[in-house]
C-alpha cells in the first residue's frame, strides 16, 4: 500500500502524471452530479411548506460550507504530514487548497446571507455559527497571507502547517455551535440520518450537490497543485519535457 | 410550471437566481483562473529554458 501510494502520488513527477489521467474523469463525475443537483434541487424538489421556493438556496448554501469545512480538515491533515513527514506533496495540496477553501468559505457566508434577508428579515446576525464560519474564512485568508511573505520554501510550508493545524479547533465549533449555544442558524439536519429531518426528494438533490462541490474543490486542487509542482520543480528534466510536450 | 413561474419562484426568484448565479460565476472563476495559471508557468519555463 505505501509503495503503491510512493510510486503513484507521493513522488511529485509522478503525482503529476496520475494527476492528469484521473483529473478528466473526476471532472465528469462532477458535471454528472451537478447537473442532476441543479435540475432536480431547482425544478424538481418540492417547495418547502415554510420556506417556499427560498429554500433551493440550500442546494449552493449547504455543500459550500461543508465544502468549506472539509478542505480545511484536509489542510489540517496535510498540515500534519508536512510537519512530521515532511511530504512535499501534502505541503503543496495545504497550500494549494487555501484559496479554493476561502472562495467555498465566502460562497457559504454570501448565500446564507441572501437567505436570510427573506427567512430571518436580516442579511447579518452575530449568530454563533455565522460568527465561527467568518473566523474560518479569516483563518483561510490568514493562511494564504502568512504564506505570501515568507519566501523561503521550507519555512513557508512549516509557518502554514502550524497555522492549519492551530485552526482546526474550529471545525468542532462551527459544527457543534448550533448545539452549544442558542442560535438562529437551524440545527443540523443531514447528521440526523436516524430521524430523518428532511424529505427524499429534497435530501437526495443536497447529497448530489455535496458530492459535486467536492469533486469541483478535488478537480481545482488537482489543476493547481499541477501548476504548483511544474513551478517547484521547473529545473528538473521531466518538467522541460513536459513543458516541451504541452506547450 | 411556465417560464415566469420558474423565474419568479413565488417572489424568492432574485434570491434563488442570485445565489446560484453567484456560485457559478465563483466556479468559473477558479476553473478560468487554474488554467490562465497554467499557460503563464508554461509560458515563464520556456523562456527560462531557451535563455
Amino acid at each position: 500500500m505505501l509503495t503503491w501510494l510512493q510510486k503513484k502520488w507521493l513522488s511529485p513527477k509522478n503525482f503529476y502524471h496520475t494527476a492528469g489521467v484521473y483529473l478528466p474523469w473526476i471532472g465528469s463525475a462532477f458535471l454528472l452530479l451537478f447537473i442532476y443537483g441543479l435540475i432536480s434541487g431547482l425544478f424538481i424538489a418540492p417547495a418547502d411548506y415554510q420556506q417556499g421556493d427560498g429554500f433551493r438556496i440550500i442546494y449552493v448554501h449547504v455543500p459550500s460550507a461543508f465544502t468549506a469545512m472539509m478542505i480545511y480538515f484536509v489542510m489540517a491533515c496535510c498540515a500534519f504530514l508536512t510537519l512530521v513527514w515532511r511530504i512535499k506533496i501534502a505541503a503543496i495540496a495545504m497550500s494549494s487548497s487555501a484559496s479554493i477553501g476561502a472562495w467555498f468559505t465566502a460562497l457559504a457566508l454570501i448565500t446564507g446571507s441572501i437567505w436570510g434577508k427573506p427567512m430571518w428579515g436580516t442579511w447579518w446576525i452575530w449568530d454563533a455559527r455565522l460568527t465561527s464560519v467568518l473566523i474560518l474564512l479569516f483563518l483561510y485568508l490568514g493562511f494564504i497571507a502568512l504564506q505570501s511573505v515568507i519566501s523561503d520554501q521550507q519555512s513557508r510550508d512549516r509557518a502554514g502547517a502550524v497555522i492549519a493545524l492551530v485552526g482546526v479547533i474550529n471545525l468542532p465549533i462551527i459544527h457543534y455551535s448550533v448545539i452549544w449555544w442558542n442560535t438562529l442558524h437551524q440545527g443540523p439536519t443531514l447528521s440526523k440520518f436516524a430521524v430523518p429531518s428532511i424529505a427524499p426528494s429534497m435530501l437526495y438533490p443536497l447529497l448530489a450537490m455535496i458530492g459535486a462541490f467536492f469533486l469541483f474543490y478535488t478537480v481545482i486542487l488537482l489543476m493547481r497543485m499541477r501548476n504548483a509542482i511544474l513551478l517547484r520543480e521547473m529545473k528538473t528534466e521531466w518538467v522541460t519535457q513536459v513543458v516541451n510536450y504541452e506547450s | 410550471m411556465n417560464l415566469k413561474q420558474i423565474l419568479l419562484m413565488h417572489g424568492y426568484g432574485v434570491y434563488v437566481w442570485v445565489s446560484y448565479a453567484i456560485t457559478l460565476g465563483i466556479f468559473g472563476f477558479n476553473l478560468f483562473k487554474s488554467l490562465q495559471e497554467k499557460r503563464k508557468i508554461l509560458k515563464m519555463i520556456e523562456r527560462t529554458n531557451e535563455s
